[in-house]
């Protein structure tokens, strides 16, 4: 006849016996797959965020920020065209032209009238 | 303290204090958890699941999800180790589900060891059988005696992976094991050992 005590003190040499078992032991090998697991998951957890590109230079940072070179051209071909503009039609509006404003002992008023675009130039030499 | 417990030896640190240190970057955390807690679960998951190369497959995600989950760590709530026995048993049971159908007797057979000591053998031996008995267990009774008797842990901890009561637990482990009897009952002669 077989007693509940005699059961547990034979089960317990069986689970001697697969407490010492070889087979449920890890393998060097998945220690170390598990060891780049953990190297792996703590490199992403703390690493900064990846800088997408090169640093920009002080003159790339400008053009960025005005909008990228396509802005950057058209800004630079409006500024040359008023330059031109202003030079071509300085001799409508002043007498002598831009001589008049750089010549010494030259006063000149430019006045707006009321009801108009057109403008008043008065020249009074000194 | 866990820090303090870590300056004088970070073998002697606990479990919980080891996961903070890893989830801020200590490296030596990582190597001393892995050595720790490894062979642990890798002995669960295999008597489970009766398979090494699944068990190490069910290893290495369990330990894989510790990792992730360390900054997130929230001490005092759970033991490190009842967190990864559960994980383990869950992972464990969704193979041992997609495995039903399979046949009992398809379970490993004992391979051929070199081992010339009698009593080595007959160790081997023992421990194939109860690997056999086991898998002849319904899931739970056999996490349950595995938990106890093999792993060695106390009926609160079980209560606590096993999401039961403790009574629950006492119930399903006597099962087991009179399952476990009547499972090597038969192979009395062949294993070398008498009522």
């Amino acid at each position: 006849m077989t007693g509940k005590h005699d059961d547990t003190d034979v089960l317990e040499t069986f689970f001697d016996a697969a407490r010492a078992d070889p087979s449920a032991t890890p393998s060097e090998a998945l220690l170390q797959r598990i060891m780049a697991d953990a190297a792996a998951e703590q490199f992403a957890a703390t690493a900064p965020a990846p800088v997408r590109g090169k640093r920009k230079g002080p003159i790339a940072a400008l053009v960025a920020a005005l909008g990228g070179w396509q802005p950057v051209g058209g800004l630079a071909v409006a500024t040359l065209a008023g330059v031109w503009i202003g030079f071509g039609l300085s001799s409508t509006y002043l007498p002598d032209g831009l001589d008049s404003l750089t010549s010494a002992g030259t006063e000149v008023y430019l006045s707006e009238l009321s009801g108009g675009f057109d403008l008043t130039l008065e020249t009074e030499e000194g | 303290m866990p820090y303090d417990a870590r300056d004088d030896d970070p073998e002697a640190a606990p479990d919980e204090a080891l996961l903070v240190l890893y989830a801020n970057g200590d490296a030596d955390a990582a190597r001393v958890l892995t050595l720790r807690l490894t062979p642990q679960v890798f002995g669960h998951a295999y008597r489970l699941l009766s398979d090494r190369a699944e068990a190490e497959d069910v290893t290495q995600e369990a330990m894989l999800r510790l990792w992730k989950q360390a900054p997130d760590w929230r001490q005092g709530e759970a033991k490190v180790t009842t967190w990864l026995y559960r994980v383990t048993a869950n992972l464990c049971t969704d193979r041992l589900r997609r495995r039903r159908g399979q046949a009992l007797d398809s379970v490993a057979e004992p391979e051929d060891e070199t081992a010339s000591a009698a009593d080595q053998i007959q160790a081997r031996t023992r421990a194939e059988a109860l690997q056999a008995a086991l898998a002849t267990l319904p899931d739970r009774q056999r996490e349950a005696v595995i938990l106890r008797h093999i792993e060695g842990l106390g009926n609160p901890e079980i209560a606590g992976i096993m999401g039961i009561g403790v009574e629950a637990v006492e119930s399903l482990v006597a099962r087991g094991k009179r399952g476990l009897t009547a499972a090597l009952q038969g192979r009395k002669d062949e294993l070398g050992y008498t009522e």
